[in-house]
């Protein structure tokens, strides 16, 4: 059976920015939800090494894309909680568009190439 | 029978002796903590558990150096301490004929005082206190605020309004031929603005997301 290879190294790192304003664009959300929700819909293709997360998260938060406030899961463990701010909406944005043109050229060759 | 808790313990004691802020920690060791509560749900085994979380979590001394990285901001450290030294030793070299660079500081500062007081004279003197005090705490504030860059670019412009403020001074005195009063004092502490501006410059490296490690 086909099966689609593991994303390559160089894609998984220009893709987390984009993937992590626009998970983060539904609520807030913290580390290990973003990793699973991330494994989840790319069918565990998109593998991060976990602890990576963090620095990426943290500069943005510098960067002032995202903001993040401890808070307690339902166990009561302590949780860093991200949440989107105004600079990270218009980052998204600027992303989604730049994402939308690589595909839509892909797209179009590709098309091509079947005519 | 295996210790949960103290290899946990040891896990983090690992992480702090490598550097990771005690803050990063903790949110690593929540995110451990899942991973491993995960994993027993799936092959029931404590210790095997834990060895997959950790290595999920992933090796530390990456993962400090790209801590690290965060942690050193967007300026220029070799140009921002050039800046500062250049600053400092202005104080201890004549600047003009008959006074020292720390004694047209304190001019400078004395007539900001006036000011306040309601003396509008010399003004341009006197705003020349607020550029050595930018100067004065450059390091603190590039390293506080150089990691946004909505700040950097704040400071930027700051750095950049000092030095045109401490040369329009300067030239201004040259222009009244009180140039030859001038002594080299005044021109390291003109020029150490220099060097402060282009702090604010980081020479850009190709950006690699520490996800790439994955």
């Amino acid at each position: 059976m086909y099966s689609v290879p593991m994303i390559r190294k160089e894609l998984v790192a220009a893709s987390a920015e984009p993937l992590i304003l626009s998970l983060l664009a539904k609520g807030e959300s913290y580390g290990y939800a973003i990793i699973q929700e991330v494994k989840q819909r790319s069918g565990g293709k998109l593998q991060w090494t976990d602890g990576m997360l963090y620095p990426v998260l943290h500069r943005m938060e510098r960067r002032g894309l995202i903001k993040a406030r401890w808070g307690e899961s339902e166990t009561g463990r302590k949780r860093k909680y991200y949440s989107l701010k105004k600079d990270g909406k218009a980052a998204m944005t600027k992303h989604q568009e730049q994402w939308s043109l690589v595909h839509s050229v892909l797209a179009g060759l590709k098309k091509e190439q079947y005519v | 029978m295996f210790d949960l808790e103290k290899f946990i313990t040891e896990w983090r004691q690992q992480m702090l002796a490598a550097g990771i802020h005690p803050t990063a920690l903790e949110e690593l060791d929540s995110h451990l903590r899942e991973e491993i509560e995960r994993q027993i749900q799936m092959i029931g085994n404590e210790q095997r558990a834990f060895e997959l979380a950790a290595e999920r979590v992933g090796h530390v001394t990456p993962l400090t150096a790209e801590f690290k990285k965060i942690e050193t901001g967007n300026w220029n450290r070799p140009f921002a301490w050039v800046a500062w030294s250049m600053f400092v030793l202005s104080f201890f070299l004549p600047a003009m004929k008959g006074g020292w660079g720390w004694q047209c500081a304190g001019l400078s500062a004395s007539v900001m005082v006036d000011f306040w007081r309601g003396n509008w004279m010399d003004i341009h003197l006197a705003s020349l206190t607020l550029a050595n005090l930018l100067m004065i705490f450059s390091p603190f504030l590039l390293w506080r605020w150089s990691r946004s860059p909505r700040s950097l670019r704040w400071l930027r412009l700051s750095f950049f309004a000092a030095l045109v403020l401490v040369w329009s001074f300067i030239l201004n005195l040259i222009a009244h031929e009180d140039g030859n009063e001038l002594m080299v004092g005044c021109y390291v502490w003109g020029f150490s603005f220099l060097p402060l501006c282009l702090s604010t410059v980081k020479i850009s490296k190709t950006h690699r997301t520490p996800l790439q490690h994955a």
